[in-house]
């Protein structure tokens, strides 16, 4: 191979499996319906336990093991890029979306953060996409190579168990829920 | 592995050796003793051929190994990035003259969709080397994802003798300051989608 992609942008992807997928989903069953859920502070649409002043629903409810696998994730992402072991990250945000008929998310980033990302309780797998968008603004107005690029956007489907991680300040947004089906997922924001 | 390394610019490097590193050194040589090139200090530091009214020494001076070198170059580039072929043509292409302290400012080449280099005549340990800028500048004040690379806003390519690059022309890049007396030369080019025909009014003036 000769051909060096250089600047890459690492997005990882996961789907948790077996035994610790049924402890994830387990744990988060037994709290997900007791948490208030209120519109989202933003201007899209959806339902949310974000809280400006800070929320951290992975400790304050005690998922535990879904807080082990998201640990677990980011030390494979780490090993993959080749990032070094040993430095300490902390778990500084996390919260429930819920998203029924109609709602959506625009493009946002996560700032003041190193590594963001998502996990999926519950989904029909086409109740809306994650889209990252291409941070290389020397590519908004060429064609090439646009087949790699994929379009400029990187899409993600939703599905049970699936882990994403990507860096904060790559903008993503999630694309409008046209079924019947809420689609609930965890956020998160690694520092 | 889980993790995909997205949107990122591939730089192609490939190194001629043998009979066709041969064929291309002589058909250069024979091209050089027809060039006049001159000096451009005020868009860079060095010597070249380059103008803007669409230089293509390739094809003016008849460099047709360089240019089938080219070609092969750009098939593997093509197949090693999964990437359906697109109709190109060397658009433009000249030579670059380096003496001693000579370099060339952070540029891209606009008018291209995949640009290259040839290296020709290249000293060793001589400077003259090709830094490569991150396009990101969602990372220009970050430290993470450094993706293992303690240089990861930049890439380097040390140059050498029969070695052609090929990266997107929208990368912006730049070449380091030339040290000693040797003179290093190298062909730069844009490979270009041929000219779209008019179907409409044409010598219209604005």
């Amino acid at each position: 191979m000769t051909t060096n992609n250089c600047f890459g942008t690492p997005i990882f992807v996961h789907d948790l499996e077996g035994q610790e997928l049924t402890l994830v989903q387990n744990e988060i069953a037994d709290v997900v319906d007791t948490i208030p859920q209120v519109a989202t502070p933003w201007a899209e649409r959806g339902m949310t336990s974000y809280q400006t002043e800070g929320c951290n629903d992975l400790q304050t409810y005690k998922l535990d093991h879904l807080t082990r696998a998201v640990f677990g994730s980011v030390g494979m992402l780490l090993k993959d890029i080749g990032y070094p072991l040993g430095t300490p990250w902390n778990l500084c945000d996390s919260w429930f979306n819920w998203y029924s008929e109609g709602d959506f998310m625009f493009e946002h980033v996560h700032p003041e953060r190193r590594i963001s990302g998502c996990y999926y309780y519950s989904t029909t797998g086409t109740d809306g996409e994650l889209k990252f968008k291409n941070p290389n603004p020397l590519m908004q107005m060429k064609q090439w190579p646009a087949d790699l690029l994929r379009d400029q956007d990187y899409r993600v489907e939703p599905r049970i168990g699936r882990l994403v991680l990507f860096p904060s300040w790559l903008a993503h947004r999630v694309s409008i829920n046209t079924t019947k089906q809420t689609r609930i997922s965890i956020a998160f924001n690694i520092a | 592995m889980p993790t995909h390394k997205l949107f990122s610019s591939p730089i192609h490097i490939r190194d001629f050796e043998g009979p066709e590193l041969d064929e291309i050194q002589q058909c250069v040589a024979g091209a050089l003793e027809r060039l006049e090139p001159t000096r451009d200090q005020q868009r860079h530091h060095l010597t070249t051929t380059f103008d803007f009214d669409g230089v293509n020494d390739i094809r003016r001076s008849n460099m047709e190994p360089l240019a089938w070198g080219i070609w092969a170059a750009m098939k593997e580039y093509f197949h090693e990035l999964v990437l359906t072929p697109i109709n190109l043509e060397i658009g433009e292409s000249w030579v670059n003259y380096y003496n001693e302290g000579d370099f060339m400012y952070d540029h891209e080449h606009p008018s291209g969709v995949i640009s290259g280099v040839y290296y020709y005549a290249m000293p060793e340990n001589a400077g003259g080397d090709i830094y490569f800028r991150s396009p990101n500048p969602l990372m220009h004040h970050r430290v993470w994802p450094q993706c293992g690379d303690p240089d990861f806003q930049q890439y380097k390519v040390t140059p050498k003798v029969g070695r052609l690059l090929l990266f997107p022309s929208w990368l912006t890049h730049s070449v380091m300051p030339v040290t000693g007396t040797e003179q290093k030369i190298s062909v730069s080019f844009n490979l270009c989608p041929p000219p779209i025909p008019m179907s409409g009014p044409s010598n219209t003036q604005f």
